[in-house]
């Protein structure tokens, strides 16, 4: 309590010198917090990202694993080109298809999967193996095969509109609205259309596209294919209207918004969606899918694993991950992300050490002959020691507290710098309760490293020799 | 209480070999006693009183406070000694700056955790100093004779047995000088508290019961 009370009347004493340091201590922890916010919102949006998805295993190629998910495009590192799989051209091409209010049985997705096969490197063919092992999609025989309920190929491109990169992803949308509708909220269940209706106009889109095969490149597209559906957020923050048609300045090729949707989490109110064909060939990359999402008839984690290491057996060139291992492998790469900003939110910390560190130094020299006092009329060492160590920590922490906030603050400006600088349509930054947390206990460490010297010189100091310090 | 020095010795070692500083020492008070100790500087008359006040230790022989050789005691010890049995009244004060008059004067009490009305026990020494006027005072806006009449309520607070001054008055006017003496010569009477004083001045001296004289480590009886 006495050591409380001193420590306090002196921060009071030496009013600028305290300013310094909580200042010193303000920059090391807001840039901590600024910084590190865009890799705990990143992480946070990943997780909820994939989670927010039904999806029991992914089929990525071989060594495609580095960031999988959209949003990671829209920073640079883009799997766009990564081929998969392959549709054949010249095969007929049937989508999944279901009749009115039916889910999408494993025979529909079989028919889709004929027309699939894997890249020419792959050893043996991905959809006749499925179809030897699986029978032509009879349920029961026991082979993990069987358990599938669905797979659907995904593809993703990302175009600058208005000086943002917005990531749209090819959905193999249905010929009717409630095919479309039992797709998204299969595989993303927490869809919600805006505006009321459902898809219309691209169940339209994909009849009509089916009616003449052979539109495989952006100018060939009828104005009915052109379409597309957005998540609500980019709709709003890019002024898209249902009303005016969305220039993609690629061959001429205008969109035609047909849906707002919103979503419970992840990225996905930042995502537009289009048919996959509509996308294959605004891309240019007809025939090609990024990733295929499978869904297991009420999974087991023992299906799960079973099917997986059945498929990888088989499959080598190809990637085979569970939900888990998909955003395990986007988890670790964000670490590493993680401590590039620490590293470089460490040199500020390491500033407001030394400072912090230099003031209570300074203090403790001014201040010998005062302890020497206070040690000869009876004052422990543990006294003195605390005196500096709460002053240190005081210090610390009210730079911390107020580190934080400007750290919050901060982190928006980062934000918005990040979003600019990288053209991004979603925002990164997220301040966390763990981020909080840390930048808590790294105020108390600058606090107690900074007091850990003046301490050791106070504990060896004689008292005699205290008493005589000549400032 | 009775205070024995027994055979102390003092050196310091200096590059040049040891400086002997007190050399076999030997006295004894009892309760109440005002001794004053004079001699030339650098004669060792402050380091007597160091050691009087467990801040600094022997060479060789003994301090002990009736039986206790607070020369054997582990630096815990002295520091309770200190706080609670020894009052100090340094030349320059030493108060706390950023303290008030009443906070320096309570931080004995704090300090030692004692029992009581800390605020209550504290305005009652400052009463007795005369300094009841200044008592939320910043000591750094006070006179050097202000500042010693709460440096020796602080050293009182605690109702300490033994005092010790380290040329109490060597800052001070005549005037004050009187005054500050005239206190510790009362606080001596009236609390029955051993005291030890160190002084250059031997008008100052003369308040002591008994006067011993410090040259080249020896003490000896001084007749003033």
């Amino acid at each position: 309590m006495v050591a409380f009370s001193l420590a306090k009347k002196n921060i009071v004493r030496k009013q600028e010198r305290s300013l310094l340091t909580i200042i010193g201590v303000i920059l090391a922890v807001g840039s901590f917090v600024a910084l590190l916010s865009i890799a705990e919102g990143l992480n946070k949006k990943i997780n909820s990202e994939v989670k927010s998805r039904n999806v029991d295993i992914y089929v990525l190629p071989q060594g495609s694993a580095s960031l999988p998910t959209g949003p990671i495009g829209g920073l640079g590192a883009s799997s766009d080109d990564i081929e998969v799989a392959q549709m054949l051209p010249d095969d007929d091409m049937t989508l999944p298809k279901t009749e009115t209010g039916k889910p999408i049985t494993l025979e529909d997705i079989n028919n889709f999967k004929k027309n699939i096969r894997t890249a020419p490197k792959t050893k043996g063919n991905f959809i006749d193996y499925l179809n030897s092992e699986a029978g032509t999609g009879d349920s029961g025989d026991g082979s993990p095969l069987a358990k599938i309920k669905s797979a659907i190929g995904v593809t993703r491109f990302q175009k600058s509109i208005r000086g943002r990169n917005v990531i749209f992803w090819g959905i193999p949308f249905g010929f009717s609205d409630s095919d479309n509708t039992t797709i998204f909220q299969s595989y993303l269940p927490g869809m919600k259309i805006d505006n009321g209706g459902q898809f219309p106009i691209i169940a339209e889109a994909v009849n009509d596209m089916y009616a003449c095969k052979n539109r495989r490149t952006a100018s060939q597209l009828s104005q009915q294919e052109r379409v597309f559906v957005a998540g609500k957020k980019i709709a709003e923050e890019l002024r898209m209207s249902m009303d005016k048609p969305l220039n993609t300045n690629r061959e001429g090729v205008s969109l035609h918004l047909e849906a707002l949707l919103s979503f419970d989490a992840g990225f996905q109110d930042y995502f537009c969606y289009m048919p996959i064909q509509t996308a294959m060939a605004i891309d240019g990359s007809y025939g090609k899918v990024n990733e295929i999402w499978i869904q297991l008839e009420h999974p087991t984690q023992k299906d799960i694993k079973e099917l997986k290491n059945a498929l990888s057996y088989y499959f080598p060139d190809l990637e085979f991950k569970t939900s888990d291992e998909y955003l395990g492998t986007s988890a670790e790469m964000l670490k590493y992300a993680w401590f590039l900003e620490f590293a470089i939110a460490l040199i500020g910390i390491l500033i407001a050490m030394t400072a912090s560190m230099n003031t209570m130094l300074m203090s403790t020299f001014e201040r010998i002959r005062e302890f020497g006092a206070l040690r000869a009329i009876g004052a422990g060492r543990s006294t003195i020691a605390s005196m500096i160590l709460i002053e240190s920590l005081i210090l610390s922490m009210i730079g911390g507290i107020a580190g934080i906030i400007v750290g919050i603050l901060g982190s928006i400006f980062l934000d918005g710098a990040v979003q600019a600088v990288f053209r991004m349509s979603f925002p990164m930054a997220n301040i966390t309760f763990n981020l909080i947390l840390y930048a808590l206990i790294l105020s108390g460490l600058i606090g107690i490293i900074g007091a850990i010297f003046p301490i050791v010189l106070v504990y060896r100091m004689e008292i005699i020799k205290a008493l005589k310090w000549d400032i | 209480m009775k205070l024995t020095l027994k055979g102390v010795y003092k050196y310091w070692e200096t590059e040049s070999g040891k400086v002997r500083v007190l050399d076999n020492v030997n006295f004894s008070l009892n309760t109440g006693d005002f001794i004053a100790i004079m001699g030339p500087s650098g004669t060792g008359k402050s380091t007597m009183l160091h050691l009087l006040g467990c801040i600094d230790k022997p060479n060789m022989g003994s301090i002990l406070f009736d039986d206790t050789d607070i020369c054997a005691l582990n630096e815990s010890a002295r520091e309770i000694i200190r706080l609670k049995h020894i009052g100090f009244v340094f030349q320059n004060y030493y108060l706390i700056p950023t303290l008030s008059v009443i906070e320096n004067v309570m931080l004995p009490l704090q300090l030692a955790n004692a029992p009581g009305n800390h605020l209550e026990k504290a305005y009652r020494m400052i009463e007795l100093v005369g300094m009841e006027s200044k008592i939320n005072e910043n000591t750094s806006k006070l006179s050097g004779g202000q500042r010693q009449r709460v440096s020796i309520a602080r050293a009182l607070v605690n109702d300490p047995i033994l005092l010790l001054a380290d040329e109490p008055t060597g800052n001070l006017d005549t005037k004050t000088t009187r005054e500050i003496m005239d206190m510790i010569r009362l606080v001596n009477k009236e609390k029955k508290i051993t005291t030890v004083m160190v002084t250059h001045d031997t008008k100052v001296a003369q308040y002591a019961d008994r006067v011993y004289y410090l040259d080249e480590g020896r003490i000896s009886s001084a007749n003033l």
